[in-house]
């Protein structure tokens, strides 16, 4: 990561911090303080109401990812998904890169970058 | 002896013999009605009671059997399903078909809780009931017609007269063959339209005024109003009410299960042009119902006019298989393809599933080489290509070049075509698999290989083990988690709901079973017991005294054993045709080919440890597949 020596920074005397910073090689920092990236799909009812079929978003965890899509899409998000405890309803389907997602804790289902996220309403058939 | 009263039931049978025109007026009498029900149960009993184990299933000693349940054409929801049985020609065992629309409402409000056709007529025929009144008819000017043909021409005298009828694939034996009701509905698998073939039964129409009385009117009313209104206000009938089953593509392409090329792959690049959204948007998708149903699942969609084969045209269905088969199976994304296909098996009278599924293993031989060009008649069997399947459509029914070998099915076919074909012949027991993956799906490989009309995903489909359903998963299979500590059942239902764990899927396979018999002896739609359920066993119990005046029906472990008593019944069947466990299994394109791609990606199923634990819960025994005699004895059938 580093791309000098940091400790010259150091004993040049009065080398700012920023200065220390330009030796790192930033683009490595980037994951740390970046969320990944991911795609949110919808599908019948609910893309009808959201008005698209998917999104891009950045979050941590499926649980952000949910928060964010609800101040995104306010209430025609929320009143669909969620039930009156802010959780998400039982018949709804969450399904992170095709396998189910645990949803007794959604905060602590961790997202990387190119995650797809399904978000399906109930469904049936044979 | 003891005749049944009217209670959900008429209390007699019609005994139709084709050979002699002799028509028999039976009673239903007391112990069919308490050891089996009706429906599924009635098929069980009088099939492996009446036909000989060996029999030609396209001779005229097999029989068929066409049943209602106590539940049908009352106020009951999704009662208008009805069943149908006989030796099937596909497989040389157990044969059973369900239908929904409005006959079998129809036959029992003309009197009858159902029919056995026996013997072979001499000429083509149809069997007109009204009432009392049977009547076998000439159907010389019938013979050649397809089914939409068929029923109209039946329909022009009464319009409100209920039809069923085959069409030219039944009426040339295809192994396949289906026989089809309302137009559009079908008693799909097992080969039915073929045995009414070999029979020369054309159609049976029937009309009835008369009243099915119910034990205790007022409060069976009650529940069935109630029962209604669980289902307008279930959140998975309203998706179904208004995609129909077409529903599931997006759920099982994004879990890679999305049955692509013949099975080779589960995740289909075309996919988004198949799914339901897709199709409301772009074919004007809206829902009908079957008699007394507020379920409305069924999906009315109109070809686009650009559609070179049919401009704007009405069709209903196809269910999500035949959106499966007839597109992503066989590398096609074009709906308006699917609509037509699906329109000529309905009007040829094919089982979609089993038709879908020979044309993609046709393709496949032809893709690798296995046959040529001049094998198949000059078509050029590719994936993706469309015209050629239209080719082969015709050509299978009217058994033309061929066609008349792919009329056998791909058991028949793949052997006779030899060079490594065997390999791409998806079927068990001789009938082609369905639009599952036992290898994302690990119940469903299970379910398969055990079904006793072969490869079927009706039966004992789990559903609850896929997409996260753990409360209803918990819920159902209770028994599982009697005596077991919170870990221990925490544990236990996070195995049962893995797809990927072949845990616990025995047990759930064989309580689904079980559970599913008395569903179809009821008779209630599938749709309404499968996915987290509307109704279950504990409804059924609910229901049933009320309807029937049986006590005995208000106790789950009762019914229960009524459905292991019918499953095991089919299983004598089979036995007496030779079944062996080397039936029970799966091509090894689920069991040694892993999935190439998707979630999947690197799963088979691993059969043995689920038959292992199959075999133990049934009470059968593992080497000869037989049922243990304290297994029968127990289910009161020592003497059978």
């Amino acid at each position: 990561m580093w791309r000098a020596r940091p400790w010259r920074a150091y004993t040049d005397g009065g080398v700012s911090i920023v200065n220390a910073l330009a030796l790192i090689n930033i683009e490595e920092f980037i994951p740390i303080i970046r969320m990944p990236n991911i795609t949110v799909r919808f599908y019948t009812i609910l893309k009808e109401k959201l008005g698209t079929g998917s999104i891009e978003l950045s979050c941590s965890n499926v649980g952000d990812c949910i928060r964010k899509l609800s101040e995104k899409f306010g209430e025609k998000f929320t009143q669909t998904v969620l039930d009156s405890k802010g959780k998400v309803k039982g018949y709804f389907i969450l399904l992170l890169n095709g396998y189910v997602v645990d949803r007794k804790n959604l905060r602590k289902q961790k997202l990387k970058n190119g995650d797809v996220l399904h978000i399906f309403p109930p469904i049936a058939g044979g | 002896m003891t005749f049944f009263k009217n209670n959900g039931y008429q209390g007699k049978f019609l005994r139709i013999n084709l050979s002699t025109g002799k028509v028999y007026r039976e009673f239903l009498q007391d112990f069919l009605v308490k050891d089996y029900i009706g429906g599924d149960g009635f098929l069980a009993y009088f099939l492996y009671k009446e036909l000989k184990g060996g029999i030609d299933p396209l001779g005229p000693d097999n029989k068929i059997i066409i049943s209602t349940g106590p539940l049908t054409g009352t106020s009951w929801p999704t009662s208008g399903r009805f069943v149908m049985g006989a030796k099937s020609p596909l497989t040389g065992f157990w044969g059973e078909s369900n239908s929904g629309g409005f006959f079998g409402a129809e036959l029992k409000f003309a009197g009858w809780d159902f029919l056995i056709i026996e013997g072979k007529a001499k000429e083509p025929s149809y069997i007109e009931i009204f009432n009392d009144e049977v009547k076998i008819k000439s159907a010389k000017n019938l013979w050649g017609k397809d089914t939409r043909e068929t029923t109209l021409e039946l329909q022009k005298s009464d319009p409100e007269a209920q039809v069923l009828c085959i069409g030219i694939a039944g009426e040339n034996k295809v192994r396949y063959a289906c026989v089809i009701s309302n137009l559009y509905r079908a008693f799909g698998r097992s080969g039915m339209g073929a045995v009414w073939g070999s029979k020369n039964l054309k159609a049976i129409v029937v009309r009835g005024n008369k009243k099915i009385t119910v034990n205790n009117p007022e409060k069976f009313f009650e529940i069935s109003k109630k029962a209604h209104r669980r289902i307008i206000e279930d959140p998975r009938a309203r998706q179904m009410f208004r995609y129909g089953t077409n529903l599931l593509v997006s759920a099982k392409q994004a879990i890679g299960e999305f049955i692509t090329r013949n099975h080779s792959e589960g995740v289909f690049e075309g996919a988004d042009k198949l799914s339901a959204e897709y199709l409301e948007e772009n074919f004007k998708g809206r829902p009908r119902a079957c008699f007394g149903c507020s379920n409305a699942c069924k999906e009315v969609y109109t070809s686009s006019s650009e559609n070179p084969w049919m401009k704007n045209t009405t069709v209903e269905g196809p269910e999500y298989e035949g959106t499966a088969f007839f597109g992503s199976n066989i590398g096609v994304d074009d709906f308006d393809f699917v609509l037509y296909a699906t329109d000529l098996c309905n009007r040829y009278g094919y089982d979609q599933i089993s038709c879908g599924a020979v044309i993609s293993f046709i393709i496949e031989c032809y893709e690798k080489g296995i046959v040529n060009s001049n094998d198949v008649d000059g078509l050029n069997l590719k994936w993706g290509e469309k015209e050629p399947v239209i080719q082969l459509l015709h050509k299978i029914a009217r058994r033309e070049g061929i066609g008349d070998l792919l009329a056998e099915g791909t058991k028949i076919a793949a052997k006779k075509i030899g060079r490594g074909a065997e390999k791409y012949a998806l079927h068990v027991k001789g009938q082609e698999i369905s639009g599952q993956d036992g290898r994302t799906h690990r119940s469903v490989a299970l379910t398969h290989a055990v079904g006793a009309r072969g490869a079927d995903h009706l039966r004992s489909l789990v559903t609850v083990d896929q997409l996260g359903y753990k409360e209803a998963a918990a819920q159902r299979y209770k028994k599982l988690f009697e005596g077991k500590t919170k870990k221990e059942k925490e544990k236990i239902l996070n195995e049962l709901c893995n797809p990927y764990s072949e845990n616990y899927k025995a047990f759930a396979v064989k309580h689904t079973e079980d559970i599913f018999c008395i569903r179809d002896s009821l008779i209630v739609c599938w749709y309404t017991c499968g996915w987290p359920p509307i109704f279950w066993i504990d409804d059924f119990a609910e229901v049933l005294p009320y309807a029937t005046g049986e006590e005995k029906f208000g106790s789950t472990d009762e019914l229960l054993k009524i459905g292991e008593r019918i499953h095991n019944i089919k299983r004598l069947f089979n036995l007496r045709e030779g079944l062996t466990p080397a039936d029970d299994t799966l091509p090894e394109r689920f069991t040694k080919e892993p999935m190439p791609s998707g979630p999947g990606q690197g799963q088979v199923a691993n059969l043995e440890i689920m038959l292992d634990e199959y075999y133990k819960l049934r009470g059968w025994d593992r080497k000869t597949g037989k049922i243990k005699q304290e297994t029968l004895k127990r289910l009161g059938l020592e003497n059978v």
